[in-house]
């Protein structure tokens, strides 16, 4: 029986590579989670701040092997971030990719493989090997928080323009949700009176797929972190918006296939 | 009390004067215990005296010190009210980073110091000073960058402190992006000493939350 062993091969590199910046701007390293149905990561920003978490389940993959290691059904690979997004951004935009482990003279290796053709008949074919780090594994109890505004945008790139016009006033997006005149307001001040303000009527926007709103809430987020966050937009097809007065902000880009990439971000208190 | 605080850190002084516990007294001219008021609200923390501060046997009087002190006034204070200091008291040969053992070796008179003035708010300046405040807190942090002009509140030695980290003003000499960076840190300092910071609003930890 081969023991621990994982291969995972998708077809489209640019994909991966976003997902892999998308994390990379919010944590420098931490450890993969590699099961028989799928990988999880999630880690903190160091400011401890900020969350990512991130699940794909096996069935994204366009082949997905994986045989457990002797002591358990988990494969960890820890990683340095900015080096794998560095490997990342070597894949061109034909290119299918692959993830698996090697093993070489006692020390296993996180692979990456840039191929052209198909996954069974590859041409051109370019590896990186990156050197698995050991990091110390912080397992983040996350509870499941009970929000009371629940919104979903799609194109999920909905959010971008705000974000930035937003960033031009203030250092703070203030989110404002009522049930009453169900609409999302996003509301940005600076110090000195100016005010950027849009308001997404939540029945009528055509870019509003669900909503729900338990309680009115209003909330204070970092821009800094928004910003950081909607880089997801460029590979997912929609966004969940989920958050309560002073409490986390949960934004969830759902990527086709049932992959999930969330963030969490701690509130600024009003 | 003032008094007593003063003989204290004298005595620190005169212990670094005497130290060997690294070899980086073998070249020193003079090593740099620090300086400033006793009773200050708030400790600056460097990395590690350079040339001049080598010469004088004083912390931050080179053209970084230059700096430093233009920020400190920019925010309304002055460099006798607060106190300065690095993390390593000796300076290492043609100004290379000090060296995790010699940072170990010099970290209690550093410690020493923060028992006797227990100051509010300590501001580290750069990597090291950063890392040795923040870890001996608890705080796992890996560099200076990500982590520059958030505040972090928190037991160190048995006091509550508020610690802002943020670039050493060396680094922001030749590049004037980081010298905005620093000064939009002071300008953070500033509301952090007056208070105006609380009162405003606060960003919180997710740990709060789980």
């Amino acid at each position: 029986m081969m023991l621990m062993y994982w291969l995972a091969a998708y077809d489209e590199a640019k994909t991966m590579r976003e997902l892999i910046a998308a994390i990379a701007g919010v944590v420098d390293e931490g450890n993969f989670y590699i099961r028989e149905d799928g990988l999880e990561f999630s880690a903190m920003d160091e400011s401890r701040v900020a969350m990512v978490i991130l699940k794909m389940p096996s069935t994204i993959f366009h082949r997905y092997e994986f045989e457990p290691p002797e002591d358990g059904d988990t494969i960890i690979i820890g990683v340095n971030f900015s080096d794998l997004k560095k490997i990342m951004q070597r894949g061109k935009a034909k290119d299918g990719i692959i993830f698996s482990l090697k093993k070489e003279k006692g020390k296993t290796f996180f692979n990456v493989t840039f191929f052209r053709g198909s996954i069974d008949e590859r041409t051109l074919q370019r590896t990186f090997a990156l050197p698995i780090l050991e990091i110390p594994e912080e397992r983040i109890n996350i509870k499941e928080l009970q929000y009371d505004v629940l919104v979903e945008f799609s194109p999920a790139s909905f959010l971008n323009d705000i974000i930035s016009d937003a960033k031009i006033v203030g250092e703070d997006l203030r989110l404002i949700t009522s049930s009453e005149s169900k609409e999302m307001k996003f509301i940005s001040e600076s110090e000195t009176g100016g005010y950027y303000e849009y308001t997404a009527p939540l029945e009528r926007e055509d870019t509003v797929i669900q909503w729900e709103i338990k309680n009115d809430a209003e909330a204070l987020y970092s821009i800094d972190f928004l910003r950081k966050f909607v880089r997801a937009a460029k590979v997912a097809d929609m966004v969940r918006l989920e958050y309560s007065k002073n409490m986390p902000l949960r934004m969830t880009f759902l990527v086709g296939g049932g992959a999930e990439l969330a963030y969490l971000l701690a509130p600024r208190l009003l | 009390m003032e008094e007593n605080k003063e003989k204290l850190l004298e005595i620190i002084a005169k212990e670094i004067q005497k130290c060997t516990k690294c070899p980086l007294y073998k070249n020193r001219k003079n090593p740099v215990p620090g300086e400033g008021n006793p009773d200050s609200e708030i400790i600056f923390i460097g990395e590690a005296p350079g040339y001049h501060e080598d010469v004088q046997g004083r912390p931050f009087v080179g053209s970084a010190g230059k700096l430093l002190t233009e920020l400190i006034e920019m925010i309304g204070l002055n460099r006798k009210n607060v106190f300065i200091t690095n993390v390593v008291k000796c300076r290492p040969p043609n100004n290379r980073d000090p060296l995790k053992e010699e940072i170990d070796a010099c970290k209690p008179y550093l410690f020493k110091q923060i028992e006797i003035i227990k100051p509010r708010i300590i501001v580290t300046l750069g990597r090291h000073s950063t890392l040795t405040i923040l870890h001996h807190m608890g705080i796992k942090v890996h560099g200076i960058s990500s982590v520059r002009g958030q505040i972090f509140k928190g037991e160190l030695l048995g006091i509550n402190i508020t610690v802002i980290p943020t670039y050493h003003p060396a680094a922001a000499l030749y590049n004037p992006k980081l010298r905005r960076v620093l000064e939009e840190d002071f300008m953070l300092i500033k509301m952090v000493l007056s208070g105006e910071y609380d009162k405003k609003k606060r960003t919180i930890r997710l740990d709060d939350f789980f």
